[in-house]
């Protein structure tokens, strides 16, 4: 599994209403022929506010859970 | 698809049946592959047989008129999907099923089921074993959810699911869990900030870290 996991979208739930791109901190998401795209990889920071904002579900962030040091 | 003797006995219902017994139920089954995410059984219909998971998984939900889904239960390789259903009063299914990664699923008619579980004995008291392994199952399920707060089964569910071992872990999206815990993603997503407020976990880009154990297993009983 990669390691810089990315928000994974569901094009088919998608009505391209651009408010993930709109709400995205660091500009990693585009609309690309009207679907969200993650454009700039790198610059994602997993923030989850692309999720928050999306009125159908179409783009989510997927998480493992383990234990951890603090 | 045919099924070979090895599949029947990938059913754990099916690993004490003498080779005769195998044998007589293979031709009647039937098997069928499932892409991830294709659905399965849907709630209202009537199955056609008695379903067996031989690879992948499957995930039994039930959808309220809002649309919000409540989890019942995982199915994994060797699970009966639907054991009830061959000796319920109706064939209708309680609720529905979808495959989980890609699956492959094992069907035997109705009447052929009943009639082996009349003629094997073996067979009729896994089956009772099987019925009341899901009775206890549904018992705890029913008292987490009347009972037990959201941050409780929500502590309960990342114990439960926190992975030691590195290499492949199951990612989980706030929406699953949120179905898993029979509430929504909004609920999920602002228990898991308290919880990092409070220093029970922390969030590492996709991870989610218990910092806490003790802490999360006291709040589990909550
Ligand atoms: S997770 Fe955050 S940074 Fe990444 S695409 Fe979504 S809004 Fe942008
Ligand atoms: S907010 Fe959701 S529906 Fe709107 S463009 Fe983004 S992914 Fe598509």
């Amino acid at each position: 599994m990669q390691d810089w996991a990315l928000p994974t979208i569901h094009p088919q739930e998608c009505t391209g209403c651009g408010l993930c791109v709109q709400y995205c901190p660091t500009a990693a998401v585009e609309l690309v022929d009207g679907k969200p795209v993650i454009v700039r990889p790198a610059d994602c920071a997993y923030c989850g506010l692309c999720e928050e904002n999306c009125p159908t579900g179409a783009i989510e962030l997927a998480y493992e859970i383990g234990f951890g040091a603090a | 698809m045919t099924v070979t003797l090895d599949d029947l006995r990938r059913v754990k219902l099916f690993a004490g049946l003498a080779p005769a017994s195998l044998a007589a139920l293979a031709p009647l089954a039937s098997a069928r592959s499932y892409r991830d995410g294709d659905s399965i059984l849907l709630e209202g219909e009537e199955a056609a047989g008695v379903l067996f998971v031989l690879e992948g998984a499957a995930r039994v939900y039930r959808t309220s008129p809002e649309g919000r889904e409540q989890t019942l239960i995982l199915l994994h390789a060797g699970d009966a999907l639907n054991l009830p259903t061959p000796f319920a009063p109706s064939p209708v299914a309680p609720a529905s099923a979808v495959a989980v990664g890609d699956s492959r699923l094992l069907a035997l008619p109705l009447a052929a089921f009943r009639r082996a579980a009349s003629e094997i004995p073996d067979l009729a008291l896994a089956v009772m074993g099987d019925l009341a392994a899901r009775l206890r199952h549904f018992t705890r399920l029913t008292y987490d959810l009347s009972l037990r707060s959201v941050r409780g089964r929500l502590a309960r569910f990342l114990l439960r699911h926190a992975s030691a071992d590195a290499p492949s872990p199951v990612r989980w999206t706030q929406e699953e869990v949120a179905a898993q815990l029979g509430t929504v993603r909004e609920v999920v997503s602002r228990t898991l900030r308290a919880f990092v407020r409070e220093g029970l976990i922390r969030l590492d880009r996709q991870r989610i870290l218990i910092l806490d154990r003790e802490a999360l297993e006291r709040e589990s009983e909550s």
